[in-house]
């Protein structure tokens, strides 16, 4: 494909500022302002009010003082420069990826856009892997170990799932979840979409490492965890990856399940209001599900998403595959 | 309209060089680096890194115990050491898929 410099300029322009980086990482400090305000209010607290309105600037600010910090570096077997490398590598994948949405004003549609998908989203996995695994403390190790275990189940669902939904709604040797997003549905279709949007919700939930599946993560209770002997920039990296990963998903989630702007159109300003209500909805659900359970422990979580989020992304494929070739 | 090769192409050259540079921004912007010796909850721990990190196996070890109930299975039906189950498996899958490739002949030739 020939692209001339009008068309490179609006790509760039897409992936570093809208719906790229800069979009999706505001987007992905406001998904962490909510995370954080639900939280506090479910355990009697009052969550961040210092910086901006109703404290709505308090991640910026965690994440700037982060990244403006001394970066902590060990001595010995800290691998920090290759880290930070991968750590940002997922940052902009998951940048490059929002311009499958139609949101974008560029959009790269092709058939199977959605293996694409998954492959390019599994770049985000690798950052959150690496952090750990860089790390000499055998803390970090613990957590990434953890990570690894939840990603044998997370990432076939989310590979499934994306697949099963663009395959229901544009056929299954097209399967495009750019395409998907635009498309009409109908009845025969909804099976699909209701359970790959199951599945896709629990991935949601385990990918952003929300309650009950943030034991990788694990702060202060759990000895271990991915980030814990991490601070300083790698930390505010890690932070902003974490939020555009959550952002990214709930986004994914409104646009293709809950179909972005319907019953209004991408054309009309309503629709935009929508989108929004849209994921705030899909957010709010998603904390406060985590604000209201505990976390699992390791084998509970990856036996909870393999039951629930696994099936049902394998019941999604099986309700596209039955609706592609016996219906239709 | 690109293909799905091409989009993954571009999407990995726009992840992989601009991840580089915002590594590089990030690694420029911040205030120094302060280098520390290995330590483990705060105290110093001078050979930790060698001895009691866990290595490759325990991370191993850590994936057989959480996926345990699968890796029991394939270890006492599939992978159990000894030649001849590894052999019945093999031939059983390959007349699996001579079944499959003769139907699939058949019913679409």
């Amino acid at each position: 494909m020939a692209m001339n410099w009008v068309e490179l300029l609006l790509y760039l322009f897409a992936v570093a500022v809208f719906p790229g980086f800069v979009f999706l990482s505001l987007l992905g400090t406001f998904t962490e302002w909510i995370e954080r305000k639900v939280a506090a209010r479910a355990q009697n607290r009052m969550g961040p009010t210092y910086v901006g309105p109703m404290g709505l600037l308090q991640p910026i600010a965690d994440i700037l003082k982060l990244l403006w910090a001394k970066e902590l570096v060990i001595s010995r077997g800290f691998s920090w420069r290759v880290t930070l490398f991968l750590v940002s590598t997922g940052v902009m994948a998951l940048s490059a990826s929002t311009l499958l949405m139609p949101i974008s004003p560029i959009r790269l549609s092709t058939p199977l856009d959605s293996l694409v998908l998954v492959y390019v989203l599994f770049y985000s996995t690798l950052g959150f892997l690496a952090i750990g695994f860089s790390s000499p403390s055998p803390f970090g190790v613990v957590g990434s170990s953890r990570m690894l275990s939840i990603v044998c189940v997370v990432e076939p669902a989310a590979a499934i799932s994306i697949y099963a939904i663009s395959a229901a709604l544009t056929g299954m040797g097209t399967a495009s979840v750019s395409e998907a997003m635009t498309a009409q549905v109908g009845l025969q279709q909804s099976p699909a979409l209701v359970l790959g949007g199951v599945s896709l919700f629990l991935v949601m939930m385990a990918k952003s490492l929300l309650k009950p599946f943030d034991i990788p993560e694990a702060e202060t209770e759990v000895a271990g965890g991915v980030v814990a002997d991490v601070g300083g920039p790698l930390l505010g990296m890690f932070r902003i990856l974490h939020d555009m990963e959550a952002a990214f998903l709930a986004l994914l989630l409104t646009l293709l399940v809950l179909r972005g702007p319907y019953p209004f159109s991408y054309a009309d300003p309503l629709g935009w209001v929508l989108i929004g209500v849209k994921f705030v909805l899909v957010v709010l659900a998603a904390t406060t599900l985590s604000a209201s359970l505990g976390r699992l422990r390791i084998e509970q979580g990856v036996a909870l998403l393999g039951k629930h989020s696994l099936l049902a992304s394998i019941a999604a494929l099986g309700a596209a595959a039955l609706n592609y070739y016996v219906v239709a | 309209m690109v293909d799905p090769g091409t989009l993954g192409l571009i999407f990995s050259v726009t992840a992989l060089v601009g991840g580089l540079i915002l590594a590089v921004i990030v690694a420029v912007t911040k205030r120094g680096v302060r280098e520390t010796e290995p330590y483990l909850c705060g105290e110093s721990e001078a050979d930790f890194s060698d001895s009691i990190s866990p290595s490759a196996t325990e991370v191993q070890w850590g994936l057989e115990k959480t996926l345990s109930s699968w890796v029991s299975f394939v270890r006492t039906k599939i992978h159990t050491g000894v030649i001849d189950d590894w052999w019945s498996l093999m031939i059983a899958w390959a007349a699996i898929l001579l079944i499959v490739s003769v139907v699939r002949g058949w019913v679409w030739p």
